[in-house]
């Protein structure tokens, strides 16, 4: 098994090798035939990379621990389900399962590339087929999978219990996939520069991948911080970690990216600032895979560690240095034919969401590298973690937030003030009559304040819209409210599909606020039949239960809930420690409802049977993990292919 | 309108005022919220990249309690976490001290910002007065054509529409209106 793993590895690296020079060979010499088999061969990987990926799932679920990479990852107790997460869990495998993902990517965008692109197309099928390469080459020389032991052991080491959550399911291939995925629209954005289609025609690929990716990539990170949140045990969901802010920084220029790609949909502007912007965070997301392999800084994640960090190091240098290149000598032909007509204008709130986003992923950047600076220039030891980030990052979130509230409701070209304003009264109004309720509920801090009143903006500027929008569809074409709203959406999706997303950031901004700001955090140890209170819940240690399997020891703690005095129910925290990997998995016992979890985790459990437990209690955070299916509907509405046919009907409701 | 969004804005202004600042507590005992902000502000030494409120180790709990402690006799912010930069390090703070060379990791993000903005700002408008100067020259290469239109229209023989309305047409025969 493990040999066809390895003999298919080497041919996918012959083959993407070939597919690479065969492009670039067949665009320099015009020859058709040499470009034809180049771009069928990227089919052709999918098939071969997919048997190697096969070989590999085989090999677990035979339990070869001939091969080293399955004895580190799984053991005979472990359960089958669990070869999917083990697969990706260690260096190696996570290599061939993004060289897997390319290929998978990179045949469908080719398959589904539009004619226009034809010119370009073998230049963007040599940059995927770079990267192939680059990940094919490092497994094959310094990484591969299919390793063998020279002694067989009898059991693996098992799959680190960190990982045994079904939030492991999708987390990491998420990222991974979004991570690798930018290929993709950088792909397209360089090889049309290469081809000399410096028009629009990479817009509608770049807009549909990217906004694909970026949906890919925000699950990740919201599933991220779910697992973080129930498993790690101590109630929080971000860290600042540098391996979460090098997935979280692509996130964001790939955020600013859909944005700005829309003015070029509309009005042909920011050619060159949207070419940038993908080269940007292809440049991160290959940092963020630097930073995930050997890099520098310690990280809770600690994931695959590994020497390869300077491999890794190398190909950044030559991803970035290569597309700016590639982009500055051909720079000359992207201007764009119109310009910015006035500073209050959709075009100029683009340029604002750009600045901010961009501004948060260089904060982010900074205060990942500063304590190398400090050491360098000071000699000095400084940490940078969640404080740092909180009051830099914090203020630029909220002028973004509010900015979201605004910018949907300012025209294009040119805004008339005056009527700006007008549109702006109701929302704003409906923030200070909001800020003032919470002040009079007691609730006096300034910084959740602010943000609410932002969310109320954005809130009651969408509203709005969907109101005025239904209304009119109902008079023009006699809807109910229910259909027309619907057809609402229909009829313009991209816009209310974003829509959507702005909701769903509002809910996100609710959570964070909530948990932040009001939450509530108190140790305690209890012995059998203690109680203890933590705001107005009471919890009571009623009953321990030990449970042992072959790689862990489980200890469930169960404890009744009281509010206010009435009892509410029964829950049961665990704990389960891996003696092999010295290691300790918590599952919090979390009671969940949209204005507050009351959380459990416990923290020890001591030999005379009493057992340490955190609490706490954490407002709104149901808020952000609901707004996670919410990002991706409305990234599906937004993606949604418009009927061709356009009537003169469709045309009026696109007004609305 | 602007008037309710006036009224609102002093509802909001009255209540703000009325809200109760919180009380100051006695010296025996300590307010938690400090003591959780306080908390947050110290790494824990031994685990990675967690502050002291994340971890659960016993060491963490140790420290607290010190905190605490000291909330307790009345110290100050600053002079508990000086106690323990004394004792680890500047590097069990969790975020660089906003003072010396430090200042440069707060202000640096503030400048690149401005900075940013600024650029940014000056660059459009660079770009909208080469726009406007697009347009003026634009102008001038039409002239040779405006010239032809004017004689075509000179030379019509259709006639005005309509004669009570006020006339939008203002080329007439023997007019030779000027183009400048």
């Amino acid at each position: 098994m493990g040999d066809l793993g390895s003999i298919t590895l080497w041919l996918a690296l012959v083959l993407s090798s070939y597919s690479m020079v065969g492009s670039l060979l067949g665009k320099l010499l015009k020859a058709r035939a040499l470009l034809e088999s180049a771009r069928k061969t990227v089919y052709l990987l999918v098939l071969v990379i997919g048997v190697s990926t096969a070989s590999l799932v085989a090999s677990f679920i035979t339990r070869d621990f001939e091969i080293s990479y399955v004895a580190e990852h799984s053991n005979l107790a472990m359960d089958n389900i669990y070869t999917w997460v083990a697969f990706y869990a260690g260096n190696e495998g996570s290599l061939l399962y993004i060289a897997f993902v390319l290929s998978i990517m990179s045949a469908i965008a080719v398959i589904s590339a539009p004619d226009k692109l034809k010119p370009s197309l073998p230049f963007a099928i040599a940059i995927m087929m770079v990267v192939l390469t680059f990940f094919l080459g490092v497994m094959a020389w310094m990484a591969n999978p299919f390793d063998k032991l020279p002694i067989i052991p009898i059991d693996g080491e098992g799959i680190n219990p960190l990982l045994t959550h079904f939030g492991m399911f999708f987390h990491p291939p998420a990222l991974m996939a979004g991570l690798i995925g930018i290929t993709i629209p950088t792909a397209f954005a360089i090889g049309s520069i290469l081809g000399k289609q410096t028009a629009d025609e990479w817009m509608d690929v770049g807009r549909i991948w990217g906004l694909f990716i970026w949906a890919l990539l925000a699950s990740g990170l919201l599933l991220g911080s779910w697992w973080a949140y129930t498993i790690l045990g101590w109630g929080g969901f971000w860290f600042w970690d540098p391996v979460e802010n090098a997935a979280f920084m692509p996130w964001l220029v790939l955020t600013a990216f859909i944005h700005s790609i829309m003015v070029q949909k509309r009005r042909g502007m920011f050619r060159m600032w949207n070419i940038a912007i993908i080269n940007i965070a292809f440049s991160l997301a290959l940092y963020g895979m630097f930073m995930n392999r050997g890099g520098p800084v310690p990280s809770v994640h600690s994931f695959g560690a590994s020497t390869l960090g300077w491999i890794f190091l190398l190909f950044l240098a030559f991803g970035t240095l290569v597309p700016f290149a590639i982009f500055f000598w051909r720079f000359n032909l992207l201007k764009s034919s119109r310009s910015l007509e006035s500073m209050i204008s959709r075009e100029a709130a683009f340029i604002m969401n750009n600045l901010l986003l961009l501004g948060i992923a260089f904060v982010t950047l900074w205060g990942t590298v500063y304590p190398l600076i400090s050491r360098l220039i000071t000699q000095q030891e400084i940490t940078v973690a969640r404080p740092f980030y909180d009051q830099v990052n914090g203020p630029i979130f909220l002028a973004l937030i509010l900015l979201m509230g605004i910018g949907p409701l300012v025209p294009w070209r040119q805004a008339n003030i005056s009527a700006l304003l007008k549109a702006l009264i109701w929302p704003f109004s409906g923030a200070f009559i909001l800020i003032g309720l919470l002040l009079l509920l007691g609730i006096n801090e300034v910084y959740p304040l602010i943000g609410y009143g932002i969310g109320t903006v954005v809130a009651a500027g969408i509203g709005m819209e969907w109101i005025r929008g239904s209304c009119l569809r109902k008079r023009t074409f006699g809807e109910n409210y229910v259909v027309a709203f619907v057809r609402l959406i229909g009829a313009n999706r991209p816009r209310y599909g974003g829509y959507i997303v702005h909701l769903a950031v509002v809910m996100v901004m609710l959570g964070v606020l909530g948990a932040s700001f009001f939450n509530v955090q108190k140790d305690v140890v209890l012995a059998m039949g203690e109680s203890a209170e933590v705001g107005d819940y009471e919890i009571e240690y009623v009953d321990a239960k030990t449970q042992s399997r072959s790689d862990r020891i489980a200890y469930l703690t169960e404890l009744r809930v009281y509010r206010g005095g009435t009892y509410l129910e029964t829950m049961t925290a665990r704990r389960e420690f891996y003696p092999s990997f010295n290691m300790a998995a918590t599952r919090a016992a979390i009671k969940s409802t949209p204005v507050e979890d009351f959380y459990v985790v416990p923290s020890e459990n001591m030999p005379d049977g009493s057992v340490g437990v955190r609490i706490l209690i954490n407002p709104m955070i149901w808020w952000m993990w609901v707004a996670g299916p919410l990002f991706i509907m409305g990234t599906v509405v937004a993606l949604w292919p418009e009927r061709r046919t356009s009537s003169a009907l469709s045309d009026v409701a696109q007004l609305a | 309108m602007p008037s309710v969004l006036i009224l609102i804005m002093g509802t909001v202004v009255v209540a703000y005022a009325q809200t109760p600042t919180s009380d100051s507590e006695s010296a025996e005992q300590y307010d938690e919220a400090e003591a959780y902000n306080i908390d947050s502000m110290i790494m824990c030494p031994v685990c990675p990249a967690e502050t002291i409120d994340q971890a659960q180790v016993p060491i963490a709990r140790q420290m607290k309690q010190i905190v605490r402690d000291k909330l307790a006799a009345g110290e100050s912010r600053e002079a508990i976490l000086e106690y323990f930069v004394e004792r680890y390090g500047q590097n069990i703070l969790a975020a660089p001290p906003k003072r010396g060379f430090n200042l440069v990791a707060w202000l640096l993000p503030v400048v690149v910002l401005i900075g940013s903005l600024v650029l940014a700002i000056l660059a459009l408008r660079s770009m909208k007065q080469k726009e406007v100067l697009r347009d003026m020259a634009d102008d001038s290469e039409l002239e040779p054509y405006l010239e032809v239109v004017d004689d075509i229209l000179l030379n019509s023989t259709i006639e005005p529409a309509t004669q009570d309305k006020a006339s939008i047409n203002p080329i007439q025969s023997g007019d030779n209106p000027n183009h400048g």
